[in-house]
């Protein structure tokens, strides 16, 4: 058992860090999502109130976008290397692996989001620093959320044709939840939370992140079937 | 209070689930025909 | 088999013209909301329907991935294109409803809400279906879409019941006059046999398109091999 333990630990660890090196584009990436922030603002006009009571769900867009990209690229490695069916492992090595890439896109974002946050604070004009310890609480939480079910679609979307399309198809309708889950609480942690609704909003993704975290994992290696 | 919206509500629930009907029927006889000629021409 | 499936064509168009008679003529209009209120007839029914079909694509798609009989994804696959109808007339009825109700097209009430990002599932389950070509592949993808996609939808209502009314008391529902009902329970049987109907010629229609493609794929092999 221990040894089993020990050689997922070790594909996990394996695939986190194939996720982190071949993620050359980070700055590209880095760049993209300034840039969205940056058109937003464009979009909503320089009525900076406006800007602040909508500044939540500007970022989660943002980081929704950026996120698919580096999603989309999740398994280049395995397809130049002539595509997952070809691992001949067991499924519980298959899961480990699913882990390993989640951790992988996981990283990647939050990284990703160091720089997010702070731009979205100062083209919105934000006081993000007094709050910043819960901010991160709810990033984690929603960024968790985006990349267990982005990480499984992207496998499922990688064999399917049309594929660019399939993902955020496949994506964003099933991301509704964790989207006003962290919109939401991200509001109200920048405006007030009057009615102490953060709780709930708190649980919902928590509970989103738990439950999909369980199925996900569970039926993986169906997704990579011969 | 006659209201045209309502009118219009069950014009489209009949209209969308015969034209569903039509549509069906249509594929129906497409495939039907393409499973004839697939078969005459295994023989 | 044929007649089993014309009777019940029959059956289900008598039960659908005495279900539009009453609910159009015979039954009394809500005194409130006049004759804009016999939509309900027709959207209430829709919605419950588009309900069961998500389900018996859930309970097929679990069965295919558990037994891998095709005849569950068939069944499955028909099922799905049945229930997009019945979703796409709920959202339709409702707007229809809406507009001279409340003045708009839309409104962001959750039971809509849910049932527009269901819609987008459901249409990402086709999309899985049409853009993968293997027939075991496609079926298995598709299964889990569907698996997946039914889990998150009660989450999505979940949290879109919260987005709408954590700031606001939930309206009381008033009684039903039980003439309203019987129209209602009408209908609702009406559509039900509906979607039997529907989903019996539209699983045959799915066999058959089975059996060409298969018959299409032998015939291609052998002239490959000549």
């Amino acid at each position: 058992m221990s040894e089993f333990l020990r050689r997922t630990r070790a594909i996990v660890w394996k695939d986190l860090l194939i996720e982190v090196r071949t993620k050359q584009s980070f700055t590209a990436m880095a760049f993209f999502a300034a840039l969205v922030l940056f058109i937003f603002s464009f979009a909503m006009g320089a009525d900076v109130r406006l800007l602040q009571a909508t500044g939540g769900g500007l970022i989660w867009i943002g980081i929704a976008f950026t996120g698919i990209l580096s999603l989309s690229r999740t398994y280049q490695s395995e397809e130049l290397a002539g595509g997952l069916e070809g691992l001949r492992i067991l499924p519980g090595e298959q899961r480990a692996i699913y882990i390993g890439k989640l951790m992988g896109n996981l990283a990647l974002l939050l990284t990703l989001e160091l720089f997010l946050f702070p731009i979205a604070g100062i083209l919105f004009q934000l006081e993000l620093w007094r709050v910043a310890a819960p901010l991160a609480g709810v990033a984690l939480l929603g960024t968790l959320g985006f990349s267990i079910i982005g990480t499984f679609y992207a496998a499922l979307a990688v064999h399917v044709r049309a594929r660019e399309l399939m993902l955020p198809l496949l994506l964003f309708p099933a991301l509704v939840p964790v989207l006003l889950g962290a919109v939401n609480a991200t509001t109200l942690i920048l405006t007030g939370d009057p009615d102490g609704a953060m709780s709930s909003w708190i649980r919902l993704l928590v509970a989103f992140d738990v439950i999909f975290l369980v199925v996900c994992t569970w039926i993986f290696p169906l997704v990579l079937e011969e | 209070m006659t209201s045209g919206y309502m009118i219009a509500g069950y014009l489209l629930t009949w209209g969308a689930l015969l034209t569903y009907v039509w549509r069906l029927s249509v594929r129906e006889q497409r495939t039907r025909r393409a499973l004839d000629a697939e078969r005459t021409a295994l023989n | 088999m044929g007649k089993t499936q014309k009777i019940l064509g029959f059956l289900a168009l008598l039960l659908f013209i005495i279900g539009s008679v009453v609910g159009l003529f015979i039954v009394r209009a809500d005194a409130a909301m006049g004759d804009v209120q016999r939509l309900m007839y027709v959207h209430v029914p829709a919605a419950w329907l588009a309900m069961l079909a998500f389900f018996i694509v859930f309970i097929m798609s679990v069965l295919y991935l558990v037994q891998r009989n095709p005849r569950w994804d068939l069944i499955a696959a028909s099922s799905a294109e049945v229930g997009v109808l019945f979703t796409a007339l709920t959202l339709a009825l409702g707007s229809l409803w809406g507009k001279p109700t409340w003045g708009v097209w839309w409104t962001w009430e959750p039971r809509l809400t849910t049932t527009a990002v269901m819609l987008m599932i459901y249409i990402g389950y086709l999309a899985v279906r049409s853009f993968a070509d293997d027939p075991d592949k496609r079926a298995r993808w598709s299964a889990i879409v569907g698996i997946v996609g039914f889990i998150d939808v009660p989450i999505v209502y979940l949290s879109v019941y919260w987005w709408r009314t954590l700031h606001q008391p939930p309206s009381s529902p008033r009684s039903v006059a039980p003439e309203i009902l019987f129209a209602l329970l009408l209908n609702l049987l009406a559509f039900t046999v509906v979607y039997v109907y529907l989903l019996m010629r539209r699983y045959r229609l799915a066999v058959n398109e089975r059996e060409l493609e298969r018959i299409v794929a032998h015939h291609t092999r052998q002239i490959s091999h000549d």
